[in-house]
């Protein structure tokens, strides 16, 4: 509770410096557009979508940046961290924001891309048993964290009290190693991990904008393959 | 001895031998592996006290940090 109230008090002060009102054009008008590029019924669909991002860091945030691009439905985005200097060699944050929780910031930056968005923000440090009950009614769960013992975590909750779920993990994004080597495989139905499975941060391996943006738009392509009713691995 | 199945890999074991210790054994750190055990997902808590059966069906998924 009190953390929500800290985060809505640094929003509303930070968003009302955009004036994110002004000059924007209207709804219909970011729908139509969208609809135009995309296709119509695909569009519909997209409108639809409700996905969950679990970490907000190099894979989250980029991840949300492509969906609330394209006019995902709705967001619900979740992190206990705050935007530090440290984050701003791969994260969607800006210097301006450091200090900023990254929810805040990053639903800011949101809304600066579409403010239409529906957002929903938590800011707590998730739990194998507080994963289903923060994300159940999500279409995708996009699994984005950093820590190694929250991912086998997240997959198990999705596998076991979120049946159903679409669910996209992610391990082994470091470093400049081959590109090729992030891949996409599908390990059950509606269940998907991405990475190259085994680039761990390290000694002159450290988490990179490149190589983790890779991983990130595989997981928001995955995603959007879900919402969209398709489920197989990619060639 | 006796043998298992370790993501389609042949191995032996101990009888009586533990999930902890077989993962202690790989060298794979517990709270970083996804474990199924003949289909069924193995709860994180469950790891010191599974004893692995004879002919087990092991899938391990490992994860390493950083996003």
């Amino acid at each position: 509770m009190h953390d929500k109230q800290v985060a809505f008090t640094a929003l509303a002060y930070y968003v009302s410096d955009f004036k994110l009102e002004e000059n924007v054009p209207d709804r219909k008008e970011f729908a139509a557009v969208l609809a135009e590029r995309h296709g119509e019924e695909i569009q519909a669909r997209i409108e639809q979508g409700v996905v969950g991002v679990m970490g907000l860091g190099g894979l989250g945030s980029a991840v949300a940046v492509a969906l609330v691009r394209i006019g995902i439905g709705k967001l619900l985005l979740a992190d206990y961290d705050v935007v530090e200097l440290s984050n701003l060699n791969r994260q969607y944050y800006f210097a301006d924001q450091l200090g900023l929780p990254k929810t805040v910031a990053l639903r800011d930056t949101l809304l600066r891309i579409n403010p239409y968005v529906c957002l929903e923000t938590i800011n707590e440090r998730l739990s194998e048993e507080r994963i289903p009950l923060l994300f159940k009614g999500v279409d995708v769960l996009v699994e984005c964290f950093d820590d190694p013992a929250m991912k086998p975590a997240a997959l198990r909750a999705a596998l076991t009290a979120l049946k159903g779920v679409g669910f996209v993990g992610a391990s082994g994004m470091a470093g400049f190693g081959d590109n090729n080597r992030i891949v996409t495989r599908r390990i059950h139905p509606r269940v998907y991990l991405v990475g190259d499975g085994e680039a761990e941060v390290g000694p002159n391996q450290g988490l990179m904008a490149p190589r983790v943006g890779i991983a990130a738009h595989h997981q928001a392509n995955q995603a959007l393959r879900l919402l969209l009713g398709v489920d197989e691995q990619s060639e | 001895m006796m043998q298992i199945v370790c993501n389609d890999e042949k191995k032996e074991i101990r009888p009586e031998t533990t999930l902890i210790a077989f993962l202690g054994e790989l060298g794979v750190k517990p709270d970083t592996v996804f474990v199924e055990c003949n289909g069924v997902i193995i709860k994180r808590d469950e790891y010191e006290t599974l004893v692995l059966p004879e002919g087990a069906r092991l899938e391990l998924i490992r994860f390493v940090g950083g996003g």
